[in-house]
């Protein structure tokens, strides 16, 4: 490995994981103690991308605490640092981190929750496209079965055995009660925004099955077939109806 | 070539930054140009359809701080692609990034982290700075780092170094004004002998952003300037600034601020400050005086 390389791994050890950068120390110049000067970088390193996570999950924060948050995040940037230079895609992995260390565990439905608020995030900085009507898909004829469908950018679909769409909504609306006892609820979460407009809608669980296959890239009817195996009642035709009439396909993935 | 002339650009811009970007596109404020970080937008869609609205009305300069083109262990391939199709869609009036490291081995380490200065090092940032221009098509200026520590092992000043990447590379220099006077402070040259050793035909744009002091925890009573980019532009940098203007002439400057950023206005007053000190700067010798 060249000289550089094995600088730079010693240098890096030492911002991210804030060890002693034992061996590149000597090679440092700068001040009385320039070991002193590398935590310069240690503490940016830290300090910004803790605070980007506590910006990204207020609601979480305010869920679980600003002490436990803080030990979470310092936690979770010394162990996971970012893998683009784009800090807007940094921390999908956070509510996992979160829901599997032993002061949040216990929280069952920290996970979900955190999710919706990353999916709420990513909903706020998306911008709707122009939508598709029913015309669009008559020209398949028999083979509208073998399209796909491009859905808008912010949509996001989230399962949970939590509620976690009545807590989310007593943080944005500020109404939290002095106590709320959170009761096991299977919930079907869509997360749709729009320049800077977000929402979360319940969906029925073969609706949920539905547009989620579809945004995942499947064909409508592999989509139909999954959301049938989840409601046998659901009226495919009227999920594709109610899908396109709500203006969240933009375009036609061609077989 | 593109370059700030070919726009129409010139004078102090600012760095427009996300809290900003609403306020710019509906209000249009009296601004000569303004500077992005691709990253603050490659995510973020919304951003980015305000920031090509933006673009109708203004030269836009896009400043990268993530191609990190000192790492080791090569350029993020990946994010030049990303960046290439942004000023693709933007057709910016100058491409920019940093005489540092900030990636190892598809880590981003959210900081820049300075180099030695070596043969070695020379050699990589040769190479990847063909890579970063083919990938962009584009020309892209190298910054000066903000300083606290360096390497025994440098062969070089730093603006040795950047004299000699030059003259390989043929590449263009931008000139952080702050970021030498707290190199200067931290490292203990003198500032003014650094930009005098710059080459002066070299430099495409200056950044001028404000610093913090602090203490150096290692020599009790002593300061240690840290770049922050959190408060205005401090008198040091301004004195400092209008030396470079002396030796490079009326070079575009960019105003950062990045963190506690104020209102928009705050830091337009800092943009026509350094208008005023350039025209002060090049004013006929009597004119100087009398200004001053």
């Amino acid at each position: 490995m060249p000289r550089l390389a094995e600088l730079q791994r010693k240098l890096r050890d030492a911002i991210v994981g804030g060890g002693e950068a034992s061996g590149v120390v000597p090679l440092l110049v700068g001040g009385a103690n320039p070991a002193e000067r590398l935590a310069i970088h240690r503490h940016h390193y830290e300090a910004s991308l803790v605070g980007t996570l506590i910006g990204k999950f207020a609601a979480t924060t305010w869920l679980i605490g600003s002490a436990l948050m803080d030990d979470a995040a310092k936690a979770f940037v010394s162990r996971h640092p970012p893998a683009a230079p784009c800090i807007a895609e940094y921390g999908g992995d956070f509510p996992r981190f979160l829901a599997e260390r032993a002061e949040t565990r216990s929280l069952g439905c920290i996970r979900d929750f955190a999710e919706l608020e990353w999916h709420l995030g990513h909903a706020a900085i998306a911008v709707d496209s122009p939508a598709i009507d029913l015309q669009a898909l008559a020209a398949y004829g028999d083979r509208v079965a073998d399209i796909g469908l491009v859905v808008q950018g912010g949509l996001r679909y989230l399962a949970s055995p939590w509620p976690v769409d009545d807590l989310m909504r007593l943080y944005l609306t500020e109404t939290a009660p002095d106590s709320f006892v959170l009761s096991a609820t299977d919930v079907w979460l869509e997360i749709g925004g729009s320049r800077g407009a977000i929402r979360f809608d319940r969906l029925d669980r073969g609706t949920f099955v539905f547009r989620r296959a579809l945004a995942e890239g499947h064909t409508l009817g592999v989509a139909g077939e999954q959301a049938l195996e989840a409601d046998e009642s659901l009226d495919v035709g009227a999920a594709l109806r109610s899908l396109i009439g709500k203006g969240l396909a933009i375009d036609i993935r061609s077989p | 070539m593109t370059t700030f002339s070919d726009k129409g650009a010139a004078g102090a811009g600012v760095g427009l930054r996300l809290p900003h970007i609403q306020e710019v596109v509906t209000t249009l404020p009296h601004a000569r140009w303004l500077e992005i970080h691709p990253e603050n937008f490659l995510a973020n869609p919304h951003a980015t359809e305000l920031l090509l609205e933006t673009r109708r009305h203004y030269p836009v300069s896009v400043h990268t701080v993530g191609l990190s083109i000192g790492s080791a262990t090569g350029i993020d391939r990946n994010h030049l692609r990303r960046v290439r199709a942004l000023i693709d869609r933007l057709d910016p009036c100058m491409v920019s990034g940093h005489l540092a490291w900030s990636t190892h081995e598809g880590e981003f380490l959210n900081d820049l982290v300075p180099l030695p200065y070596d043969e070695e090092t020379l050699r990589l940032l040769s190479a990847h700075l063909g890579e970063v221009q083919d990938g962009l098509g584009r020309e892209y200026l190298v910054e000066n780092p903000a300083s606290y520590f360096g390497f025994g092992n440098s062969t070089m000043t730093e603006v040795e170094f950047l004299g000699e990447l030059t003259e390989r590379t043929g590449c263009r220099l931008l000139c952080d004004v702050s970021n030498i006077h707290v190199s200067g402070h931290n490292m203990g040259f003198d500032p003014y002998a650094y930009i005098d050793g710059l080459p002066a035909h070299a430099i495409g744009e200056i950044h001028l952003g404000g610093f913090t002091i602090e203490p150096d925890g290692a020599t009790p009573g002593a300061d240690l300037l840290v770049d922050t980019h959190s408060t205005f532009i401090a008198e040091p940098s301004w004195d400092l600034y209008g030396h470079a203007i002396r030796r490079f002439g009326a070079i575009p400057t960019l105003i950062e601020w990045d963190k506690d950023i104020p209102a928009l206005a705050t830091l337009l007053a800092q943009a026509a400050h350094a208008d005023q000190v350039v025209a002060r700067s090049l004013a006929p010798e009597p004119a100087r005086a009398a200004a001053c």
